[in-house]
């Protein structure tokens, strides 16, 4: 059902390319921007490696004495260091900085377990064909129709969070993405003259799919991932925030967001910096997913 | 026709069946909702009767058709915390959701479509840098800062508007426009390449051959061929925003179905959990359903194309 409707998006769009439209300038400014995105990354990356070097202090300490505490570029002489302090007095830059570390690993693993489902279940769908294609797509369509978040919210809800738990959900309910691109990657490439060619001489399906359609479709698979840790970055944030994410002991972003939400009258610094902080980390991603797409596949879109 | 709405109707079914079939295990996954009505000191004959009561004793299969039987009739159960209908619960709170969906939907149309649609027919003008820039922020923003951010500046700092709750046409603005961000950002961008695309097609440069004006060749010509993919999308991003008035609602206490889910699920009412999960996954199936119908009726090769 939605498959054809998708479908037919995609083929509507599959002639145009708004990068590859004019010369090379644009394809120039493109690359500028996708280079921002991988620093932007980076610098997140390097925040959750190098956290308890980089913060000024511990994220967890508590100082009654200086809640909410504006940061020093408002008032020079508040304790309040560069970004200020939180409802509890907790030192929100080191708490950002320490909140990187459940985004970038929520954003990585689930992609890798969900690019990693997707992907086999997408080549065997793609390659095998019938009842096996219509098993998949099926579930596919059937998880569709649940709002994502929805989904990992009742999942939560009736079969336990936790940090890794979380993650887990995230990745096994995500593969859909990948499943659908690799798949019909997966049905033109199996008619191919070097896979009948492989087929005579005799290799065997598993060798097919892994030797010579798998290679075949990593190009569209890593322009996924990229887009869609942004996405699971997000989603994260969106369940931290409704308290039903990571651990309340790990600082994480979504979460200080939402305590901040209770004191918004007095002080907005602890509600902002947190939610910057998501907004530029998925920006980068985005940006340096746009980017490897122009480079990599530019047919695909998503 | 006939027989297209046949397999879509059925597929549509089938796809209802196992939203509910998931569900149903899911519920068994999560442990004995029985234990939730005793206290710790019960004697395992009054949890079996509890277990009776709730339907939820006899082998698997049994209490799994009784639970599609229920279901089918409407019966999600009853609520763990109200004591009525989980069902009715969610209907009750149908309209205040729908009301906040239609106006984010317009709002992401009314300025998502036409900003597209000119940053693709005025390339390198101030539309398109604003499409651009608009259409990765609006998607890279997460929903529940960014309505934060109106709430610090239009509720607190500016007074304009109520942080919170139901009510006047006040109230609804910077929900619906926080919901409407990402669905104006993805417009925007799509509705863009898709014109652009358009442009390029022969039977533009026939239309301008003819000599019909600029502007009639834009409306007549490229829009109507452009909004194809549009319209997909619009329906497809139906989950997503779905997805996200959970967080909206929640976030300015707006008393629709998403609010009332995150609760029971703060409050471990399941059944309205339950039932809240299938009609929301109902209406984007009909929707799914409607917007394919109505390309049948748009495009008629659908109709042979379809197996």
């Amino acid at each position: 059902m939605k498959v054809d409707s998708e479908e037919r998006l995609s083929l509507a769009n599959a002639s145009v390319h708004p990068g590859r439209t004019s010369a090379g300038g644009r394809f120039r400014i493109k690359a500028c921007f996708g280079i921002v995105g991988a620093l932007l990354v980076i610098g997140a990356a390097l925040c959750a490696a190098l956290a308890p070097r980089l913060a000024p202090c511990d994220p967890n300490k508590i100082d009654l004495a200086n809640r909410l505490a504006p940061p020093t570029f408002m008032q020079g002489d508040s304790p309040g260091g560069l970004l200020g302090k939180d409802s509890l007095g907790r030192d929100i830059l080191s708490r950002t900085i320490y909140g990187a570390q459940v985004s970038m690993l929520v954003g990585f693993v689930t992609v890798f377990i969900s690019s990693i489902v997707g992907t086999g279940l997408g080549l065997v769908a793609g390659y095998k064909g019938g009842i096996a294609d219509d098993i998949v797509m099926g579930v596919a369509d059937i998880i569709y129709v649940v709002p994502f978040l929805v989904l990992i919210i009742a999942i939560t809800a009736l079969v336990g969070g936790g940090t890794l738990q979380l993650i887990l959900y995230l990745g096994f309910a995500n593969w859909i993405s990948f499943a659908r691109v690799v798949r019909g990657e997966a049905l033109s490439i199996r008619e191919k003259e070097y896979v009948l060619a492989a087929r005579a001489l005799g290799a065997s399906d598993l060798r097919i799919m892994f030797r010579h359609i798998l290679p075949n479709v990593f190009a569209p698979v890593i322009v996924i991932a990229a887009l869609g840790a942004g996405s699971m970055i997000l989603t994260e944030s969106a369940l931290s925030f409704l308290g039903l994410g990571v651990s309340p002991s790990i600082p994480s972003w979504g979460r200080m967001v939402s305590d901040a939400r209770d004191y918004i009258k007095v002080s907005w610094w602890p509600a902002v910096f947190p939610g910057l902080a998501i907004m530029l980390v998925v920006l980068g991603i985005n940006l340096f997913g746009d980017w490897l797409r122009d480079v990599l596949d530019p047919r695909l879109r998503i | 026709m006939t027989r297209y709405l046949v397999r879509r109707l059925r597929l549509a079914l089938i796809v209802l069946f196992s939203v509910l079939t998931m569900v149903f295990f899911l519920i068994r996954v999560s442990g004995d909702p029985a234990l939730y009505f005793v206290d710790e000191f019960a004697t395992p004959e009054e949890i079996e009767r509890v277990r009776e009561a709730l339907g939820l004793s006899g082998p698997l299969h049994v209490q799994y058709l009784r639970f599609l039987r229920q279901t089918v009739a409407g019966d999600f159960g009853t609520s763990f915390r109200y004591g009525c209908p989980a069902l009715r619960l969610v209907l009750e709170r149908l309209p205040s959701s729908l009301e906040l969906a239609a106006v984010a939907l317009t709002l992401g149309v009314v300025i998502g479509l036409p900003l597209g649609i000119f940053a693709a027919v005025k390339r390198g003008s101030v539309y398109e840098i604003l499409a651009t820039v608009g259409a990765i922020i609006g998607v890279t923003m997460p929903k529940f800062w960014l309505g934060l951010l109106l709430i610090i500046v239009f509720a607190v700092e500016l007074k304009l508007l109520p942080t919170s709750g139901r009510g006047s046409v006040q109230h609804l603005i910077l929900p619906a426009f926080t919901l409407s961000a990402t669905l104006t950002a993805r417009l925007a961008r799509l509705s863009r390449s898709s014109m652009l695309e358009v442009m390029g097609e022969e039977y533009m440069r026939t239309a301008r051959a003819k000599g019909v004006r600029e502007r009639w060749v834009i409306i007549r010509h490229a829009l109507p061929n452009a909004l194809i993919p549009v319209i997909t999308m619009v329906s497809l991003s139906l989950p997503r925003l779905i997805g996200s008035m959970v967080v909206v609602e929640t976030l300015f206490a707006w008393p629709g179905m998403g609010m009332l889910m995150i609760q029971s699920v703060y409050n471990r009412d399941y059944p309205v959990v339950l039932a809240s999960v299938f009609f929301m996954s109902l209406v984007t199936t009909l929707v799914f359903l409607v917007t394919d119908l109505v390309y049948v009726i748009l495009d008629p090769r659908i109709r042979y194309e379809s197996r």
